[in-house]
Formats: C-alpha cells, sequence, structure tokens
C-alpha cells in the first residue's frame, strides 16, 4: 500500500501540468467572458453559462488528463513499468490522481457557475443543490468511464508499437476505436438486448433541468432552464460499471503482458 | 541462477536474440559484450522481463520471467530518462518506496561516495551525475540479479573510474549476479568472473575470465577480436 500511495504522489506531481493548464486557460477564459459581458451589462450572466459549458467539458478532462500521463511514461517505460507492482496498481494510481485533480478543477467551476447562475435562472436552494450534485456526479463519472476506453486504446497503441511504426499504430488504433464506437455505442447500444440488461431498477429523480434555453436580442438577455420528470435506471450504471471494469482489466493485461519497453 | 531456454526474440523482421540457450550462476560478475545491435540491449531487458520472447523462456531461480521479476531483478536502463521534478533525494526515496528490498543507507553511502548532491534537481544533474544516480538506484536494491546496460558509456573517464570502484565495493558478490553490457572492455575487465560474446543475435561464446587469462593468455579483448575478426 504505501508503494502505490507513494505512487500516487508521484502521479500528483507528473499531472500538474494538465491542472496549471485547466485552470489558466479557465481563468483566462472567464476574464474574456467577464471583460465582454461587463460591455453589455451581462457580465455575472455570461461568466455562469461559460462556467455550466465549461464544466460539462470536463468530461474530457480525465482523458485528456491520461493521455498526457501515459504519454509521459511512454518516454521512460524502463522507469515506469521496472516496478514489481501489478499494472492496475500503476493506472489506478494515474486515476486515482486524475479524478482528484477533476473535483478540485469541477468545483472551482460550479461555484462560478453557481454564483453566475443566480442572476438568471431562478430557483429554489434545495433545487440548485439537487441538480448541481447530479451534475457534478455524473460528469465525474462519465469522466472516469470515457477515460478508461482511452486507458484501453492507450494500451493497445502502445502493444501495437511492437509490430509497426508509432504513426501506423496510432491510424490503427484511432480507426479501430471509431468502429468500436460504431458497433457498441449505435448499435448495441440501441438495440433490445442492450435495453433489457440496462432499464431495470428505475429511480424517480423528479424535475430536472435538461437543457438551458437562451432569448438573447439587442436590448436584452434572458436564459430559463428547460426540464421534464427524469427516471434513472440502476442497471444502466451497474452494466457500465462491469463495462469499465471489463475494459480496465483487458487495458491491465495489455501492459503487464504485452506492452514492451 | 539465470536460465535461457530456446530463446528468440524478435522485433518485426529482425531478430535480435537467436535460439539462445544460457546459464548464469549465482555471485559472479558478468561482463556482456558484443557490437552495436548484437543483442546486448535486448538480452537485458528480456532478463529484466520488460520484452517477452518470441520463442523460449527465460527463468530466474527458477521462476518464470514476466514483467513482475522487477521484485528479483534491479534494472539499469541505458537511457537516462528519470522523473525530472524530483530531486536527487527525492528520486532515492521514490524508489526506496517502490522496492521493498531497497536499503536506503547503502543508496546514502554510495550518493556520499559518488559526492552526489541530494538536492539538485534531477532535471539539472550533468550525464555524468545521471549515470551516477543510476548507479545509486540500481546497487542499492538488495536482489539476486543486477541487470546494467552500458552503465559507463558517454562518461568521462573520472566518472567511469568512481562506477567501477562503486561496483567492487557495493555488490554483494556472494549472492548478486552482476550482469554488466559494455564498450569500455579495458575498464571493466579487471572485475569480471565471466564474459559473454554476443554476436548477430547469436551468443558464440562463454568463458571465465580467469581460464582465459591463465589457460590461454589472453585478455577479454585479444578473446574479443579472434571472435569479430
Amino acid at each position: 500500500m504505501q508503494a502505490w500511495s507513494s505512487l500516487v504522489k508521484k502521479e500528483f506531481r507528473v499531472g500538474v501540468p494538465v491542472f496549471l493548464l485547466a485552470v489558466i486557460l479557465y481563468i483566462v477564459a472567464l476574464l474574456i467572458v467577464g471583460i465582454t459581458g461587463y460591455r453589455f451589462g451581462y457580465t455575472m450572466d455570461a461568466i455562469g453559462i461559460m462556467s455550466l459549458f465549461w464544466g460539462a467539458g470536463h468530461f474530457f478532462f480525465i482523458a485528456v488528463y491520461m493521455l498526457y500521463s501515459l504519454g509521459v511514461e511512454r518516454k521512460r517505460l524502463h522507469l515506469w513499468l521496472h516496478n514489481p507492482m501489478h499494472a492496475g496498481g500503476l493506472l489506478t494510481a494515474k486515476l486515482v490522481t486524475a479524478t482528484a485533480y477533476l473535483i478540485i478543477s469541477l468545483l472551482l467551476v460550479s461555484i462560478t457557475a453557481y454564483i453566475g447562475g443566480l442572476n438568471f435562472i431562478e430557483m429554489p436552494e434545495g433545487t440548485w443543490f439537487k441538480l448541481g450534485m447530479l451534475a457534478f456526479i455524473h460528469i465525474v463519472l462519465a469522466s472516469i468511464d470515457f477515460s478508461v476506453y482511452i486507458i484501453l486504446a492507450y494500451c493497445i497503441f502502445l502493444f501495437l508499437e511492437r509490430y509497426m511504426a508509432s504513426f501506423l499504430s496510432g491510424t490503427v488504433v484511432f480507426i479501430g476505436s471509431w468502429l468500436f464506437i460504431y458497433l457498441f455505442f449505435w448499435l448495441f447500444g440501441q438495440s433490445e438486448v442492450y435495453m433489457a440488461i440496462t432499464e431495470w431498477g428505475s429511480i424517480d429523480l423528479g424535475y430536472v433541468a435538461q437543457a438551458l434555453n437562451f432569448d438573447i436580442n439587442t436590448r436584452e438577455f434572458a436564459a430559463s432552464l428547460q426540464g421534464t420528470e427524469t427516471q434513472i435506471y440502476i442497471g444502466y450504471y451497474v452494466t457500465e460499471l462491469v463495462t469499465v471494469s471489463i475494459i480496465f482489466f483487458i487495458a491491465s493485461w495489455l501492459l503487464d503482458k504485452k506492452v514492451e519497453v | 541462477m539465470i536460465e535461457f531456454k530456446h530463446v528468440t526474440k524478435r522485433y518485426m523482421s529482425k531478430t535480435a536474440l537467436r535460439d539462445a540457450n544460457l546459464k548464469l550462476d549465482q555471485g559472479k560478475i558478468i561482463g556482456l559484450v558484443g557490437l552495436n545491435g548484437a543483442g546486448k540491449s535486448t538480452a537485458m531487458k528480456l532478463i529484466a522481463g520488460l520484452v517477452t520472447p518470441t520463442k523460449g523462456s527465460i527463468e530466474i531461480d527458477g521462476e518464470k520471467v514476466t514483467r513482475r521479476i522487477a521484485s528479483k531483478v534491479s534494472y539499469l536502463s541505458e537511457l537516462d530518462e528519470y522523473y525530472a521534478f524530483y530531486t536527487v533525494q527525492q528520486t532515492i526515496d521514490f524508489f526506496a518506496t517502490q522496492f521493498k528490498d531497497f536499503n536506503k543507507q547503502k543508496a546514502e553511502e554510495i550518493r556520499a561516495y559518488m559526492n552526489l548532491d541530494t538536492n539538485t534537481k534531477v532535471k539539472h544533474l550533468s550525464k555524468g551525475n545521471r549515470g551516477r544516480l543510476k548507479i545509486i538506484l540500481t546497487l542499492s536494491r538488495e536482489v539476486p540479479v543486477l541487470l546494467m546496460d552500458e552503465p559507463l558509456s558517454g562518461l568521462d573517464p573520472l566518472v567511469r573510474d568512481s562506477i567501477v570502484k562503486g561496483l567492487i565495493t557495493f555488490v554483494d558478490t556472494e549472492k548478486q549476479t552482476v550482469l554488466l553490457s559494455t564498450h569500455q572492455i579495458m575498464e571493466v575487465e579487471m572485475i569480471l568472473d565471466e564474459v559473454l560474446a554476443i554476436k548477430d543475435g547469436e551468443i558464440v561464446d562463454h568463458r571465465n575470465v580467469e581460464d582465459l587469462r591463465y589457460d590461454e593468455q589472453q585478455g577479454i579483448l585479444e578473446w574479443m577480436s579472434a571472435i569479430y575478426e
């Protein structure tokens, strides 16, 4: 455990550039949007809207982080892989670090989105909290989920480098990823089998906002939330958990047994 | 003991090692010699479990080699890449957490012997000092097998001398087997027990250095010349 926690500390150092870049870019975007909004008299509204979009963009945070972090290790695979720890341990150290950075960054954005959003979205405090928590948790979960697919793609890329040039390996993985997305998410994701294994254990969330409507003209600006009565299925979360666990296991196995230095 | 059983390693169309059979006994310092591209680094990586044989198998003390053989093998790469944001001390501390067998006291002794400043960041180290750091990290582990791929490459004579002396001082020759690849034959000849020659991916000879010296009145360089000419 001490070896793994020390690895996590190292990963925090490795990942600092991604985190700082995310925060700096956000501050720059805040300044640009804030200044532009100020000219038209809608500073906080503009900041709120931009923060909502920026928060949603955090879906990609861990995937980008993992690509950077794995790219750093690729230059020193002899160092990273020369370790008695299971590859799953090496990868989870990165995932945990990435999730921690994501939560910090998303908290920062969420607070700004809330402060800005107060200006143009009227909702009871309890609804704000419910929607905020739902969005926060789902962005974190979706970001982790997506990143596991990216980890697998990167491990396949490293594996294929044994047999072909890096560019070709990258191209094969890129095309393969799109094929996988089409087959798995498009064809299988819309099949009756998929619905049968995911649509069970429904939980009623009540009214949940699902869209932001804008009414903008030269003289005024108005925004409102559009929502519906929403249900989620436990089956969907269980299926996704099982799927990403399998994907993560395959990625770890590839890193342990097939990736070479 | 390290044992190669009919090991072949191919990279796409290139054969780096061909049907290698080999037994290396415990408690020896063994030189691995050969021209560039002969297969020395591949042999090292195979023992470290960082590449897998295309055919055959490798065992260390009866255990099949996989990546996780890192618990028994300390590997010094020919590459200089470490985590640049760490200082020398932080790098040593990090290694100490990753390997249960890492002896921090020994690391401190070797560091003091190598005269390496603990507070210097790795990114600010000269090539010579990075070479010294690699030696500290490799020799501080109390494992049966030490693999050193070109530890003297690109270093000035003073650093090379300190590394060779460090090997004599800090390797436990009773318990540890050292496999060392180098082009600086003359500088390591005096510490080698055995020498192993690789040519075009084949192990062409494996000799005891003392036998070579006394029975055949040959130094390693003359022996190598005979093989490669």
